[in-house]
């Protein structure tokens, strides 16, 4: 795996083929993106079969079988690392209702900042979730409707009805993705500081 | 050295009788060990390397027609119904990043070993393919593949 | 004449169901998993089907 950094949209990465390394095939399409609340690590990947009409497989890509994430594919060693892998369906079937696409997204101070229309990954060593694309009302722009990104606190509380932020949030609201990785730096180390 | 494409086309002909056996179709590659392992030459007909005698610019000579055999396996079989064509296969490092398509191959006419890959952004050696499948062709990335265009 | 028609009719309505299906079927999202750090090590109650 290489240490290049990678800014990607979830929304790119879902419809992305799954091809193996050892035989250039593709063998699946990522279907969902699955991320742990406690570190947002990227743990996996439902999947669908290719084709238009392939529907969703029983075997899932859990984070240690994924050779690289790269701009076009997911790339795997082995036809064998899409499986059955016990964890990560558990943690699927546990979270049907949990999509964070389409969620609210409300401070600690009870406001409504807008709506998650998509999630920024970024992948070093290993993907996480860094920041939500949220198409927020006025409090977060000047125009209602505009596209902004926020960048994620390193904890933070997320169900399938809400993403909830500090209040601070607010400061660190940038409206392009490359600005987003400074931004993220710039918010962990607010939050090292005040607490 | 010698391009796949200007030899697909040519005649093959047979050293022990002097007669055409075929046109070269396609030809059926590993890789690894990145080497041409047989020649099309008719619809479901085979010749292995090792019964090409010549590969020149006006025929391809083979020892005897009756080295011409049908194909052996699935991963042939796949072959002569152009799974595995090289041209216009889509090139994927082995980061996920797409390099372009395959628009030739240069081979060494005398061993039949792969020399280098031609894409529409820029010629890959063969020491960097990994892999040929339906999907695409894996190559090991390189530094300069960072430089491509973000899609 | 109009036998015809209705079962053309039909036929669309059932492909358009069907596209309907299957796009819902295969639209992709972004779940969020509760995980604390020790509480994936606790589990590991095998093979659920």
């Amino acid at each position: 795996m290489s240490t290049r950094r990678l800014l990607l949209r979830a929304s790119d990465l879902i419809g992305r083929p799954v091809v193996t390394i050892d035989e250039g095939e593709d063998v699946a399409e990522v279907k969902d993106v699955v991320y742990g609340t406690a570190d947002a690590a990227v743990l996996g990947f439902t999947l669908n079969r290719r084709g238009f009409l392939g529907g969703p497989m029983r075997q899932v890509l859990a984070w240690a079988d994924v050779a690289a994430v790269g701009r076009h594919a997911v790339m795997i060693a082995t036809a064998g690392a899409v499986t059955e892998n016990d964890d990560l369906l558990h943690d699927v079937r546990a979270s049907r209702r949990r999509n964070v696409l389409g969620s609210d997204v409300i401070s600690d101070a009870g406001q409504r900042l807008g709506k998650v229309t998509d999630v920024v990954v970024m992948v070093e060593k290993r993907p996480e979730v860094v920041g939500y694309e949220i198409t927020g009302g006025d409090l977060l722009t000047p125009r209602a409707g505009t596209r902004v990104f926020v960048p994620v606190p390193d904890t933070l509380a997320v169900s399938g009805e809400a993403l909830m932020v500090p209040a601070a949030v607010g400061d660190f609201v940038t409206d392009d993705l490359d600005g987003l990785g400074a931004a993220v730096q710039r918010f962990r180390q607010h939050l090292r500081t005040t607490s | 050295m010698r391009q796949l494409s200007e030899t697909v086309g040519t005649k093959v002909m047979s050293s022990a009788s002097a007669q055409r056996v075929g046109t070269v179709q396609r030809a059926l590659t590993d890789v690894p060990p990145r080497r041409i392992v047989a020649l099309q030459v008719g619809r479901d007909e085979l010749v292995d390397w090792e019964a090409i005698v010549g590969v020149g610019p006006d025929a391809v000579v083979i020892e005897d027609e009756r080295r011409v055999r049908a194909a052996a396996d699935a991963r042939e079989e796949r072959a002569l119904a152009g799974e595995l064509d090289w041209k216009g296969k889509r090139v994927l490092s082995d980061l996920g990043d797409e390099l372009g398509t395959v628009t030739e191959v240069e081979f060494d006419e005398a061993d039949g070993s792969l020399h280098a890959v031609d894409t529409t952004t820029g010629p890959v050696a063969a020491e960097r393919l990994h892999a040929l499948g339906s999907y695409c062709l894996v190559v090991r990335h390189s530094a300069g593949d960072g430089n491509l265009p973000q899609q | 004449m109009e036998v015809a028609v209705a079962i053309v009719v039909i036929l669309a309505v059932l492909v358009l169901v069907a596209v309907l299906v299957q796009r819902r079927r295969r639209a992709g999202g972004v779940i969020s998993v509760e995980t604390r750090p020790r509480a994936r090590e606790r589990r590991g109650t095998g093979r659920r089907t």
